[in-house]
């Protein structure tokens, strides 16, 4: 079935009162939101459909269906284990996606949704993907200060328009360290030191949690590598506790609980 | 006021560069990745003259810096002491600017400079810095500065355009003329023009009251992308941190914006959004007599999630009110 035909059925049929989809306009296509039947034709799917439209869904707060590519449904599990979402609240069009026409698609393995309810698209045969992590161990061997002065220069084209932070679906906090100011933790001033602190601070909140569908650095107006800070967290999470987020309802983010056999060795 | 076009064979462009040199600190657009921002000119920098709007940092950063230290001061038993920060006073020379930003500046100057208190710092800068922008070979698709009916040559001091062999140099300013004496006039002066795709109506309002704000503003994400890199955004926050007092760009998207000790009479994000349009094509008019907006399309173009103004002033506006602007 096609997507607005899915749509309709469920507005019409299914009690399903929004659905979080794509139109495009002009060769652009961008979010939609379709309460109406006679609107569902509207939707479309294309290789501009790059936006994790997840996001959306702790805005919301009502039932509602979306689109969801793979990617965008590794953070749909991200919320729904973080309790942000009911699984029973979000129908999940789930569309097999070959990899779209933007950077970010350029490594990712994933070509078929992990949940949903409906497919779009025939499944696609998934390849055996290298290393994931090569990015990240390949720029390990640099010395530390050259990671150092690579970042402290990347970091100091920052304009803290906070868009990284908005687009993500997973930066769901009601009020974000950084806007707050009593007390102040992070300068509001531009400086390559205030930037650094508040990108490594959402690097850390990220940790096991970023499912790399990589919206942050799409959306970054400064082109700042925010992927390689966020695979660097996978990484560690991965080594630390085997675990990899965004894969299965039912497992417990690593940072949110506690194992006797947890690396501890920092403890003493 | 004698002003006269001036031509510059394109093989003297150095030359010209390198006298300016001598009594100005000469700013340019210098490629890092993708992006553009503007540079000092120094050894070893080279300036990209043919680059996309959308992909520049804006020119207002030179004259409203994202941060800006106002003053320090020291804590004594009874009286507190106040240091003010001293103004960067240098001679500055912009080369290859973009008309539509240059015309940003001009926007600026009116709440900054027409207001009391005047602004000295972002005074100082102005006066001392000469705008050279250069005419776009062609507009870009979101481009829409055409239609909003101001004069191309506004804000810059000189505006370039270029020929097969040669720069034309439009004199607009006596600054811009003051750095081109030595040059030659053409034979006969000449007019330029180009004309964007895209466009508004100035015979369009946005209205406060138009149900349809929601609807159009339920994508926005609320980040500060649109009125950070816009050439005509001036909103700023004060800060006090340890011993100084600085300001910085904030943005009418955030959460926070407008947020008082009993409340925020913005909550939602279509409230936040809606005074973005409304204080460039409704508010900012009456009180100046202009768009807010140059048209540069920046913010169509860097959106995360696809808004295009020129679509929303379709939707939100009431036609045939007029916008109190005329092109």
């Amino acid at each position: 079935m096609e997507i607005s035909e899915i749509a309709s059925e469920l507005l019409e049929k299914k009690g399903v009162s929004l659905i979080i989809g794509y139109e495009e306009k002009d060769g652009i296509a961008s979010p939609c939101f379709i309460k109406d039947k006679d609107d569902t034709k509207r939707l479309v799917f294309n290789e501009g459909c790059f936006h994790n439209l997840s996001v959306y869904l702790t805005r919301i707060k009502e039932k509602c269906a979306i689109v969801a590519k793979p990617c965008d449904v590794k953070s749909i599990i991200g919320l729904i284990q973080e309790n942000q979402i009911k699984r029973t609240d979000v129908v999940i069009i789930g569309v097999a996606c070959p990899g779209l026409n933007v950077k970010k698609c350029k490594s990712c393995p994933d070509k078929n949704p992990l949940i949903y309810d409906y497919l779009i698209g025939e499944k696609i045969e998934e390849r055996a993907f290298e290393d994931k992590f090569s990015e990240v161990i390949e720029f390990e061997k640099k010395d530390p200060k050259e990671r150092w002065d690579y970042f402290k220069n990347e970091f100091s084209r920052c304009i803290r328009c906070y868009a990284c932070r908005q687009v993500c679906p997973l930066c769901y906090c009601e009020t974000c360290i950084v806007d707050v100011s009593i007390p102040q933790w992070i300068s509001k001033a531009n400086s390559s030191s205030s930037n650094f602190i508040f990108h490594l601070t959402r690097a850390l909140h990220l940790a096991g949690r970023c499912v790399g569908c990589g919206e942050c650095e799409r959306v970054c107006p400064m082109n700042i590598p925010l992927s390689l800070l966020n695979l660097k967290m996978e990484h560690e999470v991965f080594k630390l506790f085997g675990y990899t987020p965004g894969k299965e309802i039912n497992a417990k983010p690593p940072l949110q609980e506690f194992k006797k056999e947890d690396y501890n060795e920092f403890i003493g | 006021m004698n002003l006269s076009d001036k031509l510059l064979k394109k093989e003297k462009l150095n030359d010209f560069i390198e006298a300016l040199k001598k009594d100005f600190s000469v700013l340019v657009p210098v490629k890092d990745g993708e992006l553009i921002f503007f540079k000092g000119l120094k050894d070893g920098i080279k300036p990209c003259f043919d680059y996309s709007i959308a992909s520049s940092h804006p020119l207002k950063s030179i004259f409203l810096p994202q941060t800006e230290e106002l003053f320090r001061f020291k804590i004594k038993k009874n009286e507190i002491e106040i240091l003010e920060s001293p103004i960067n006073d240098e001679k500055r020379v912009v080369i290859g600017a973009r008309p539509c930003e240059a015309k940003g500046l001009t926007i600026i100057d009116k709440p900054f400079l027409e207001w009391e208190p005047r602004d000295e710092a972002y005074l100082k800068r102005r006066e001392n810095t000469i705008i050279i922008s250069l005419l776009c070979p062609e507009p870009e698709d979101t481009c829409f500065c055409t239609s909003l009916g101001y004069n191309l040559e506004d804000g810059s001091d000189i505006l370039i355009v270029e020929l097969e062999d040669f720069y034309y140099l439009k004199v607009i300013t006596e600054k811009g003329r003051d750095i081109t004496s030595s040059l030659d006039k053409p034979k006969e002066e000449k007019e330029f023009s180009i004309l964007c795709k895209k466009g508004i109506s100035l015979d369009i309002k946005p209205s406060f009251d138009s149900p349809i704000w929601k609807e159009i503003s339920q994508k926005c994400l609320g980040c500060g992308i649109c009125t950070y890199l816009c050439p005509t955004c001036y909103c700023f926050d004060i800060q006090d941190e340890k011993n100084r007092r600085f300001r910085c760009w904030d943005s009418c998207s955030f959460s926070y914006f407008t947020k008082m000790a009993t409340h925020q009479p913005r909550p939602e994000q279509f409230q936040r959004y809606r005074n973005r349009v409304m204080h460039k094509f409704s508010y900012f008019p009456e009180r100046f007599g202009e768009f807010a907006c140059v048209g540069c399309g920046r913010c169509i173009k860097t959106c995360p999630v696809g808004m295009d103004i020129t679509e929303v002033i379709e939707k939100s506006g009431v036609r045939g009110q007029g916008s109190g602007v005329s092109g």
